[in-house]
C-alpha cells in the first residue's frame, strides 16, 4: 500500500481551489511479513534546494550602481546592472560606491541609514560609514518647541523651531523620549501681561517666551505670572471669562477660551461661571471626570488619548453645552468580531482554524487595529510566512488586547527528534504529531529506511504548527516538498486454502484510519494532501491513495473530520 | 425702431454672449478684459499644474515616472526602500524622499508656468503693452502645511506707465510636508528593523492613518491626513521571507 503525499494544486481560475491525490500500491502475497516505508525524495528535495542555491549564487554575482529597473546599488547579475553605472564581480557591501552607511541631510535634519554612499552622494548629502548612524551631526537630544518636545537632531530642532517662530531649545542632557516630554510639561506656564496700545493685555504662556513678548515691537516690559490664567481678576487684565472652548494642538483635552483667545483650565460645564475656576492653572486630575475617557461628555472635556478620547469639533448629533469642541471616543464598536475594542488595541482573526497544522490552503492571518474609532486591517504576510499572534493585559479598564504579525519559524520543525525541541516556542514554530513518524527521525526506522525519506505509522514527528503555503504554480518546488511525506506500507498476507488469503501484518495499513493520519502528516508540511481551502472547498488531487494497484479516495466521514478541523 | 437698429442690438447681444462664452471656456483670456492682473494668473496657473502633479506622484511614492515600483491596485509605487534578496534588510532608495518629490514638482510645473508666462505676455502685448520678460527660474519647498512655489520670473510691462514683477509666490495648501516626513521615518525604520508597525505610529500621530499592505513583492504604505484626506503611498521590501522551503 503507497500512499502519495502530493502538493495541492489549483485549479485554473481559481487561485484556492486545491486538489489532492493518493496514488497506488501492491499488495504483496507473500507468507512474510514486512513494512517497508519508502518514498519520496530527499534526495530531490534536497537537490531542489541545491538547484535553488545555485540559481540564487548565480542571480547575485555582482554589485551594480544602479540596476536596469532604477533600484540603486544591488546584488544581481552582471546582465540586470545598467550600462551607464558602475558594476563590480563582488557584493555591494564589498565596493567602495555602494558600502551601506548613513547619509545625513543637512536641511531637515534627518539621518537615513543602510544608504550607499552613492545614493547619498548623488542626493548630495553627507556620507559616513556608520550604517546605524552613530554620528555626531545624528545624535538626538530634546528639542523643546513652547509646551511641546521633540527627541530629534540639533539640526532638525534648528528647522522645526523656525516653522513654529520659536528660540532654538535644544538640550542633549535629556536621554530619551520620555524624558524629553517631560521636560517640555515641568516648564512653568502662565500668564504673561503687558501692555500694547494703552491696554493691559495677556498670553498665556512659558517664562522663556514671556521674556520675549516684553522685547519686542510697542509692547511694555511683560511680567510673568506663574499658574496664573489670564482671565485672573486679580490680573487686571482686558481678558475674561467666556464660553468658547478650544482644542490645543499637542493636548488631549478641550479647554475653556478666555475672551482674549488664550487657554484657559479644562472644559467644565458646571464651572463656567466660577471665578475661582478661571483664576488658576488646575491639573488634569483637578478636573472633571479625572480617570475616564468623558467620551462624548456635554458637560466634560477631559477626554484621555489613552483611555480612547480626544478633543475634535463637535458635529450636530454630539453638541457639548458649551462651545464646539467635544471629547470625541476613539472606541471601536460591533467590530468584525462581533466585540467592542478600545481604541489602541489589535486582535488576530484567521480563515478558520488555526495552529496544530489545521489552517486551510490558501488561508491568512489578519492583524485588525483599533484606532480613532476605525477599524483597520492589516493582513499578515502570504504564504503564513508570518503569523498573527495576539496576547491579553490586564489594566483597570479591562483587557486590553495586542497582536502582532510574527515570522512563522517552522523551517527545522522536520529535523527535531524530541518533543522538548519541537516544542520550544523560543526557538521554533513547531507542533508534535502522535501516531506517524518521519524516517530517519524515529530511532529504529533508520537503519530500515537505508536513508529514504518519507513517513511511517508509529513513533512521533515534528511538523510545523501553522503550515506553510506553498507556491504550487511553479513547477518542482512543492512536489518536492509534498513528497517528504509520502509513505508505503507492505502488508503481509498468508495463502490459506481455496485460494482465500488472509492478511498477518499490517493489516491496519488496510484501513482508512492509516490514510488519514498520513494525510494529517502530508498537510501538516504545507500545502500539501487532501485539504479543504479557505472557502471550505475540499479537493481530493492532493494525494494518491492506492491499494494494489487500485486507487481509494478519502471517505466522506473523513473527508467531514478534515472540514470540521480546518474550521471554515 | 427701424431693421437697422434691431440688427444693431442683435449684433451686440450676440457679441457679448461670445466674449462671456470665450471667458468661461478659455479662462486665460481673462487678461484681456480683466487687465493685466499677473499675479492672479500665474497663481492659477501654477496651481492647477501642482495640484495635477501632487495628485500623480502622491499615489506613485514621490515619482512621477517610478522605474523600481511594486504594482498596487493599478498603482505603481517607487520603493522608499528596497532589496531584491530574502532574509536581508533594504537598502536606502530614497534618503531624501521631500527634496525627490520637490524637484518632480519643479521639473513637472517648469514648462506649464513658462507656457503660462509666455500667453501672459502675448496677451499684454496684444492689448498694446510692451512686455520684457526675463530668465524664469522655479523653485519648489515643501513645509508644514503647504507647498511654496516660488517663481522668479521679472516682468516689465510698459503702455503708459511702467510695471515691474520679480517674484510670484504660490502657496498651495498641503500637508505633504507631515506625510513625506512620517514615510521617511518608516523607510528608516525598515532599513534598521526590516518592518514597521503602523500602530505605533497612528498612536502617534492621530491625524494620519497608515495602513500597511503586505503583497508578495514588499509592502506598501498608505498614509492618509485624516481632516483633508490627503494621501501618500510609497513601498518597502525588507526582510522579506520566501513561501515554501526555499533557501532552507
Amino acid at each position: 500500500m503507497r500512499n502519495l503525499c502530493l502538493h495541492q494544486e489549483a485549479l485554473p481560475g481559481h487561485q484556492d481551489m486545491w486538489e489532492f491525490k493518493m496514488k497506488n500500491n501492491i499488495i504483496k502475497t507473500k507468507a512474510y511479513l514486512q513494512i517497508t516505508i519508502l518514498i519520496v525524495s530527499l534526495f530531490i528535495f534536497l537537490f531542489l534546494l541545491s538547484d535553488f542555491a545555485l540559481v540564487s549564487a548565480q542571480q547575485a554575482d555582482y554589485c551594480c550602481e544602479k540596476t536596469d529597473y532604477g533600484a540603486w546599488c544591488m546584488n544581481a547579475p552582471e546582465e540586470n546592472c545598467d550600462d551607464n553605472y558602475r558594476k563590480t564581480p563582488t557584493s555591494c557591501d564589498a565596493t567602495s560606491f555602494c558600502r551601506q552607511g548613513c547619509c545625513y541631510e543637512s536641511q531637515e535634519g534627518l539621518c537615513m541609514e543602510n544608504t550607499p554612499q552613492r545614493v547619498c552622494d548623488e542626493k548630495k548629502g553627507t556620507w559616513s560609514d556608520n550604517a546605524e548612524c552613530d554620528i555626531a551631526q545624528c545624535k538626538l537630544g530634546c528639542c523643546v518647541l513652547d509646551n511641546q518636545a521633540a527627541f530629534v537632531t540639533l539640526t532638525r530642532c534648528k528647522r522645526l523651531s523656525g516653522f513654529y517662530g520659536l528660540e532654538t531649545n535644544f538640550r542633549l542632557d535629556v536621554g530619551n523620549e520620555v524624558a524629553c516630554i517631560a521636560v517640555a510639561q515641568a516648564q512653568d506656564r502662565g500668564a504673561c501681561v503687558f501692555e500694547e496700545e494703552f491696554t493691559k493685555t495677556c498670553k498665556f504662556t512659558t517664562r522663556e517666551a514671556c521674556k520675549n513678548i516684553g522685547s519686542t515691537g510697542n509692547m511694555t516690559e511683560s511680567e510673568f505670572y506663574k499658574d496664573y490664567l489670564c482671565s485672573a481678576e486679580e490680573l487686571g487684565t482686558v481678558c475674561g471669562r467666556s464660553s468658547e472652548t478650544t482644542c490645543i494642538e499637542g493636548k488631549d483635552e478641550v479647554y475653556f477660551k478666555d475672551t482674549c483667545g488664550n487657554p484657559a483650565n479644562i472644559y467644565d460645564a458646571s464651572r463656567q461661571n466660577d471665578p475661582l475656576y478661571w483664576k488658576k492653572v488646575l491639573g488634569k486630575d483637578e478636573s472633571c471626570g479625572f480617570g475616564g475617557n468623558n467620551a462624548n461628555s456635554k458637560s466634560c472635556g477631559n477626554c484621555d488619548y489613552y483611555l480612547g478620547s480626544l478633543c475634535k469639533e463637535s458635529d450636530r448629533l454630539q453638541q457639548p453645552t458649551y462651545g464646539d469642541y467635544i471629547c470625541q471616543d476613539l472606541n471601536c464598536y460591533g467590530t468584525s468580531d462581533g466585540k467592542d475594542h478600545r481604541h489602541g488595541e489589535s486582535w488576530c482573526s484567521y480563515d478558520g482554524n488555526t495552529g496544530e497544522g489545521r489552517d486551510a490552503v490558501g488561508s491568512r492571518h489578519v492583524r485588525h487595529i483599533c484606532v480613532a474609532g476605525e477599524e483597520l486591517l492589516e493582513p499578515c504576510a502570504d504564504f503564513r510566512q508570518k503569523v498573527c499572534l495576539e496576547s491579553e493585559t490586564e489594566t483597570s479598564a479591562g483587557t486590553f488586547t495586542e497582536a502582532a504579525c510574527i515570522v512563522n519559524r517552522w523551517k527545522d520543525c522536520k529535523e527535531q527528534d524530541e518533543q522538548e525541541d519541537c516544542e520550544n516556542t523560543d526557538k521554533r514554530d513547531c507542533f508534535w504529531i502522535e501516531g506517524a513518524s518521519f524516517i530517519g527521525t524515529t530511532e529504529g526506522n533508520t537503519g530500515e529506511s537505508g536513508g529514504v525519506a518519507g513517513v511511517v505509522q508509529g513513533g512521533n514527528a515534528c511538523v510545523p504548527n501553522v503550515p506553510p503555503g506553498l507556491k504550487f504554480w511553479e513547477e518542482g518546488e512543492s512536489e518536492g516538498i509534498c513528497s517528504v511525506a509520502s509513505a508505503q506500507c507492505i502488508v503481509t498476507y498468508e495463502k490459506g486454502l481455496f485460494g482465500s488469503k488472509n492478511c498477518i501484518e499490517n493489516c491496519e495499513c488496510l484501513e482508512d484510519g492509516w490514510a488519514q493520519k498520513m494525510n494529517q502528516v502530508c498537510t501538516s508540511i504545507g500545502d500539501c494532501g487532501g485539504y479543504v481551502n479557505y472557502v471550505g472547498k475540499f479537493a481530493g488531487d492532493g494525494y494518491e491513495w492506492k491499494i494494489g494497484g487500485n486507487k481509494k479516495t478519502l471517505g466522506k466521514g473523513i473527508i467531514d473530520s478534515i472540514k470540521n478541523q480546518a474550521g471554515v | 425702431m427701424n431693421k437697422k437698429g434691431q440688427l444693431t442690438v442683435f449684433i451686440i447681444i450676440a457679441i457679448v454672449i461670445v466674449v462671456v462664452l470665450l471667458i468661461l471656456f478659455f479662462p486665460s483670456l481673462k487678461v484681456l478684459v480683466s487687465g493685466p492682473e499677473a499675479s492672479d494668473y500665474i497663481q492659477e496657473c501654477t496651481e492647477d499644474a501642482t495640484k495635477e502633479v501632487l495628485e500623480k506622484i502622491s499615489l506613485q511614492g514621490g515619482s512621477l515616472e517610478p522605474e523600481n515600483y511594486i504594482l498596487y491596485q493599478g498603482n505603481k509605487i517607487e520603493y522608499a526602500c528596497y532589496t531584491p534578496e530574502y532574509y536581508k534588510k533594504c537598502t536606502m532608495q530614497k534618503p531624501f524622499l521631500k527634496q525627490d518629490i520637490e524637484s518632480e514638482i519643479t521639473n513637472y510645473i517648469e514648462p506649464r508656468v513658462k507656457q503660462c508666462l509666455a500667453d501672459l505676455k502675448s496677451q499684454l502685448e496684444k492689448r498694446g503693452s510692451s512686455v520684457s520678460l526675463q530668465g524664469t527660474e522655479i523653485e519648489t519647498s515643501i513645509v508644514p502645511n503647504s507647498i511654496l512655489i516660488t517663481i522668479k520670473a521679472p516682468i516689465t510691462v510698459t503702455k503708459e506707465s511702467s510695471a515691474s514683477f520679480e517674484n510670484f509666490r504660490v502657496n498651495i495648501p498641503s500637508q505633504l510636508y507631515e506625510l513625506t516626513m512620517l514615510s521617511s521615518s518608516i523607510a528608516n525604520h525598515e532599513a534598521r528593523y526590516g518592518d514597521s508597525d503602523s500602530l505605533t505610529y497612528m498612536i502617534y500621530y492621530p491625524d494620519i492613518k497608515v495602513e500597511k499592505k503586505e503583497l508578495d513583492e514588499g509592502r506598501v504604505y498608505i498614509l492618509t491626513h485624516k481632516p483633508t484626506n490627503e494621501k501618500f503611498m510609497f513601498a518597502s521590501r525588507s526582510i522579506a521571507w520566501p513561501p515554501g522551503y526555499v533557501g532552507v
